[in-house]
């Protein structure tokens, strides 16, 4: 294992293989996983169900949040605002406009996504650590907003909205957890799928080189600006999804479900799941930041805080990687094969 | 205008507050070069340290006193402990860590004091002074001026006037030169964090009493200070002063004269940020740190 | 009289490569001596590695203490004053504060004034400029500020690391005017990098060469302006009789 401590971010980046070999057992393996997924809709129970709706739906958020800060490089502490405004988009549709729930996602992306444009035309003009402090202030500042007497009219206030929330139609045989579970995986498959394309191709590559060194990208002929923008409007879309699907997930929303916390929750499901790693990663991240509150809070109330603080310190001074690149070392030590 | 006047004196009152924080965030970015993001949950830790030593029976200055020798000493051990091996890491890797101790801060003070909102004893008398016929003010809201005048003047005079002083100034300006010139700049980087941690744990004992003491009390303050660290130059002590005075003043009037004003303070802190960052980086009175290819 | 300095036997990385390759020379106490070279023979390293500022090996004495490994900031307190390339100076400081840091480690607290006026008496523009800030100082004048900087501390050793570089030749002719008579009235060592050889060697008593990190040549100015390496050296061909003495 490579010592983290000073390993720059843009040796995180490893070329999948392309040999066809690799990849007919890669698709096999996508296809397989994207059964059990679906299959996973008849075998979990309940609260398993949700807690699985859970975390796909973080992972989605963490796909697009990995797209910025992994293959672009730029810092975000405030995607959790992104976050709440699809939560809140699918829940005035459901609450307004009896919209149907499976939909909300496709409403609440795009609202996410003229958010994201408004915010992100300020925003992607900084860089670093300016940024991060920037998002910074956007974190702290989105449950305030959402408290406000201004828009409770819409927003539900403080008490916030409950949403009633119909299955799927008798015929299916679904009940509500079940309806709702699939729906999720059909995002999540649908948004793996185009990350997968994404980082993989022309503009995977634009990504990293306008990361590593924007001036030489620059000057190769990449458009910096339009790479940069892309990789902000995908992470916001999909915050803005997933924070929809969580909002369906749980059948409730309300300020105090968007702390400073969850953009920081979400940053560290893709420090801790790994940068650059397109989909386990985000899957991996996602568990870890819904299950460790599971179990911490009944021993330590806040205590998952410190979970996640103690092992984003370790994961960036151990394995840069993450757990994503942990298994991937796992892997690389029980075949013995070399991967690129 | 009475109104104004008193909402002028708590504007300052809390920009002074500020002012310190963005003092305590300039101290560490000039000697580090990092921006301390927990710098808010340190100050919260400090003052949880003051509530406790005041529960045992310790008057409030002493307790004040020694809160700030704690506060030092736990700061230089962070620095050196979690801050140092991170030194010449990426951007995001310096991020990620300064997020870690944030929350490992916080959640520790969680897990020693609980979250139950706690009530912190003023510093000062808990009456009101009068100043003028019908303009009356709390002693704690003067008081806390007064303090953080005290602290922003002993500051300056300690970084012009002193050798100590001078030695942490060139070992922010050039590591290598003040290595040469017999300054030991690690020493000098965790003062710089003892320093900082030492004027938090007043901004903490000074906020308390107004908020009510809690594990969550920093991050609002943090927000107006970094606004204000930035408005004024992250590299200018006396410009992050000025910012933070600034922003205290600001808020004040908004929150008073502006409907909806006192809910979205910190939407109007992160706006301020937006735009400095978007139009003078560097602030009113800092520097520019330019950036070679 | 103990030499200032001796390095045996001394190697130094920047971690990837050795630069210098087994290095001997010696500073004689009290007098000049030039370290001569082209572009990348490894002066600057040199001064690097007796400041302590990269992993060395082998032996370096000051004043017959051993000195090597030890960390710039002790070296420094030891009474080694370096004046790096580049100048170093504090440009976010004052003139005046560049001053004061130079003694920082001065043992003698009280001779601040007295050697203040002498630094200024060398360097009179100082003086007028004392309190701007460094950065906004020429490059000669901050130059001037950084050796005078270097002489601030009292030292027992100047280390100048290329004071010539960038410089219009008017100011380095005033330059080394003045570090001649510092070296006259000081009687301070000190080693001298310098790529203009001319110069260094008319202000210096003795001059070793440089060549890839290794040791070419070495002896008194005179012997080695009329050495043939030198000219080799820098010009890439044996030079014609009149070239080399100057």
């Amino acid at each position: 294992m490579t010592t983290g401590l000073n390993e720059p971010a843009n040796r995180l980046h490893e070329l999948p293989d392309y040999r066809p070999s690799a990849r007919f057992w890669a698709r096999l393996g996508y296809g397989a996983a994207a059964i059990l997924f679906l299959a996973a809709t008849g075998t979990l129970q309940g609260y398993e169900l949700f807690l699985a709706s859970s975390i796909l739906s973080y992972a989605i958020a963490a796909m697009g949040l990995n797209v910025l800060m992994g293959y672009n490089g730029q810092i975000s502490l405030g995607h959790g605002a992104f976050f709440a405004i699809g939560a809140y988009s699918a829940a005035i549709c459901i609450d307004q406009f009896g919209m149907s729930f499976a939909f909300t996602p496709i409403v609440a992306g795009i609202v996410g996504m003229a958010a994201g444009w408004i915010i992100g035309k300020p925003a992607l003009r900084l860089e670093g650590v300016y940024l991060a402090l920037a998002t910074f202030g956007l974190a702290i500042a989105t449950p305030t907003i959402l408290r406000s007497d201004l828009f409770a009219q819409w927003t539900g206030g403080v008490q916030g909205l409950f949403l009633l929330i119909n299955p799927a139609p008798k015929w299916t045989g679904l009940d509500l957890d079940q309806s709702i579970y699939l729906t999720v995986v059909v995002y999540f498959l649908a948004f793996a799928y185009v990350t997968l394309r994404l980082v993989r191709g022309l503009n995977g590559y634009a990504w990293l080189a306008t990361r590593d060194n924007p001036i030489a990208a620059r000057a190769m002929g990449f458009d910096v600006t339009k790479a940069k923008t892309r990789a902000f409007v995908y992470s916001v879309l999909a915050c803005s999804v997933g924070g929809a699907l969580q909002a369906v997930a749980v059948q409730f929303v309300a300020p105090d479900s968007f702390p400073f916390f969850l953009s920081i929750s979400l940053f560290t499901a893709v420090v801790v799941g790994g940068l650059c790693s397109p989909l386990l990663g985000p899957i991996l991240g996602s568990a870890f930041i819904v299950l460790v509150p599971n179990v911490t809070e009944e021993v330590w109330q806040g205590g998952s805080w410190a979970v996640y603080g103690a092992v984003v310190i370790l994961v960036m001074a151990i394995q840069p990687k993450g757990l994503a690149g942990m298994f991937a070392w796992l892997k690389f030590k029980v075949a013995g094969q070399s991967g690129s | 205008m009475t109104f104004f006047l008193e909402q002028l004196i708590i504007g300052l009152s809390s920009g002074g507050i500020y002012a310190i924080m963005a003092l305590a965030l300039v101290v560490i970015y000039k000697s580090t070069g990092h921006v301390n993001l927990a710098q808010g949950e340190l100050a919260v830790f400090s003052t949880f340290i003051a509530w406790t030593l005041v529960q045992m029976g310790v008057p409030i200055w002493p307790a004040i006193l020694l809160t700030m020798i704690v506060s030092f000493i736990g700061a230089v051990i962070l620095e050196r402990v979690v801050i140092r091996p991170f030194d010449e890491a990426d951007d995001l890797v310096i991020v990620a860590v300064f997020v870690g101790l944030f929350l490992g801060i916080h959640s520790l003070a969680g897990a020693i004091w609980n979250y139950e909102v706690k009530p912190f004893p003023s510093a000062f008398s808990d009456g009101s002074v009068q100043i003028v016929s019908d303009l009356s003010i709390r002693a704690h809201t003067l008081g806390s001026l007064l303090t953080t005048c005290v602290v922003l003047a002993a500051t300056w005079f300690f970084f012009r006037y002193t050798r100590l002083g001078l030695a942490l100034r060139a070992s922010a300006d050039n590591h290598e030169s003040s290595r040469l010139v017999g300054i030991n700049v690690s020493f000098m980087l965790a003062l710089g964090w003892g320093l900082a941690a030492a004027i938090g744990a007043i901004a903490g004992v000074m906020i308390a009493p107004v908020t009510f003491l809690d594990p969550s009390m920093g991050l609002a303050p943090l927000i107006f200070a970094l606004a204000g660290a930035l408005l004024g130059g992250i590299t200018s002590p006396f410009g992050a002063a000025l910012g933070g005075l600034i922003v205290g003043v600001l808020e004040a009037m908004i929150s008073a004269y502006v409907p909806y004003g006192i809910e979205f303070r910190e939407l109007i802190a992160l706006l301020l940020i937006l735009s400095v960052l978007l139009v003078k980086p560097a602030g009113l009175f800092g520097e520019l740190v330019t950036r070679r290819v | 009289m103990t030499p200032a300095l001796v390095l045996k036997d001394v190697s130094a990385t920047y971690g990837h490569g050795a630069i210098l390759h087994g290095i001997d020379f010696e500073v004689p106490g009290g007098q000049v001596t030039a370290l001569l070279g082209a572009n990348g023979a490894g002066k600057t390293t040199t001064l690097r590695a007796i400041c302590g500022m990269i992993q060395t090996s082998g032996e370096i004495s000051l004043f017959g203490e051993d000195i090597c490994g030890r960390k710039p900031e002790e070296i420094a307190r030891m009474g080694v004053a370096h004046v790096p390339d580049g100048r170093g100076t504090f440009s976010g400081l004052s003139v005046m504060d560049n001053l004061r840091l130079g003694s920082f480690t001065a043992r003698d607290r009280s001779s601040f004034g007295r050697t203040l006026e002498r630094v200024f008496g060398y360097f009179p523009r100082l003086e007028e400029r004392k309190k701007q800030h460094a950065g906004t100082l020429s490059g000669g004048e901050q130059q001037m500020l950084a050796i005078g900087r270097a002489l601030m501390a009292e030292p027992r050793l100047i280390l100048l690391d290329e004071p010539s570089i960038g410089l219009a030749p008017v100011i380095v002719k005033q330059l080394f005017q003045i570090l001649e008579d510092i070296a006259a009235e000081e009687g301070v060592s000190m080693l001298l990098v310098e790529q203009n050889s001319n110069l260094a060697l008319k202000l210096a008593t003795n001059a070793t060469l440089l060549e890839v990190g290794s040791v070419v040549a070495r002896g008194t100015s005179e012997e080695l302006s009329k050495n043939q390496e030198i000219a080799r050296a820098y010009l890439g061909h044996d030079p014609a009789p009149t070239e080399v003495q100057q």
